[in-house]
């Protein structure tokens, strides 16, 4: 049950969107901690 | 708060995840090889027929292609098979690649001893910067982040739809097509009379085209589509 001013119940969609800029925050950490480690260990460095 | 019954919620999610964060690692070896090629100089080569002057580092060669091509292909995947709603941030991908590598233009090029070198990896610097802080200076108007780099859940920012956004707009809300309207279509041709096609079927009667059977079967059928 949702009240008027529900933010879920302005937008259905809330959730998926907060679930997406979750999944974009840690897919940018990953990748940042992924690509740094990556690059030193192939290059040696 | 209620978790989306979305079936392809997870293959979506992995899809964002896998394709940003490979995106990511892409930019970051470009950034690193960048930095490593620039240090000794901004050329160098590696095999081939010729003799090398400069090699290149160590697995500079592999990780500059690497992430070409890996960046790309993850671009697309994050694109195409990523979350449909929240934030779609192909554009930024672009900023961050021109951004970084002109940052590495900005930093060799203020601390190159050779004037030459200094003079063109700025130079170099002021043009990838103008090209990947474009839509960054967009950002501060909410309008143009919102419809660029957003969804509200049907897959491509509203500014990056076929049609841009006048196509997402409600009709009353767009602007009068100043191009003239073609007409309606004429209607179609009315029908032949009944009794003009009657008489016509009696006349191929007459002549004995038709046999009493045809005749009488073909006269019924015309009554009946009136």
């Amino acid at each position: 049950m949702t009240s008027p001013g529900d933010p879920v119940a302005r937008d259905p969609q809330l959730a998926l969107k907060l679930w997406s800029v979750l999944v974009h925050l840690l897919a940018i950490a990953s990748g940042l901690a992924l690509g740094i480690a990556s690059y030193h260990w192939i290059a040696g460095v | 708060m209620p978790v989306p019954a979305d079936g392809r919620l997870l293959l979506r999610s992995l899809a964002t995840f896998v394709g940003l964060a490979g995106v990511t690692v892409a930019l970051v070896w470009l950034f690193e090889s960048m930095r490593a090629v620039l240090a000794i100089g901004g050329s160098c080569a590696s095999g081939g027929p010729y003799v090398v002057g400069v090699p290149c580092p160590h697995a500079t060669a592999l990780t500059t292609v690497a992430a070409i091509l890996g960046g790309i292909l993850m671009a697309a995947v994050y694109t195409i098979f990523g979350l449909r709603a929240g934030p779609r941030i192909t554009l930024l991908i672009w900023c961050a690649l021109f951004l970084s590598l002109g940052w590495n233009f900005l930093d060799f090029g203020l601390r190159a001893q050779d004037g030459s070198d200094r003079l063109g990896w700025l130079s170099c610097a002021v043009v990838f910067a103008l090209m990947g802080g474009g839509p960054v200076v967009g950002l501060a108007f909410p309008r143009f982040a919102r419809e660029l780099l957003w969804s509200d859940g049907a897959g491509m920012p509203v500014g990056l739809r076929s049609g841009g956004v006048a196509a997402d707009r409600p009709p009353a809300d767009r602007p009068a097509d100043p191009r003239p309207v073609a007409p309606p279509p004429a209607p179609p041709p009315p029908a032949d009379d009944v009794g003009t096609a009657l008489a016509k079927l009696a006349e191929l009667h007459d002549r004995g085209v038709l046999s009493d059977a045809n005749y009488a079967e073909v006269k019924r059928r015309i009554l009946e589509e009136q």
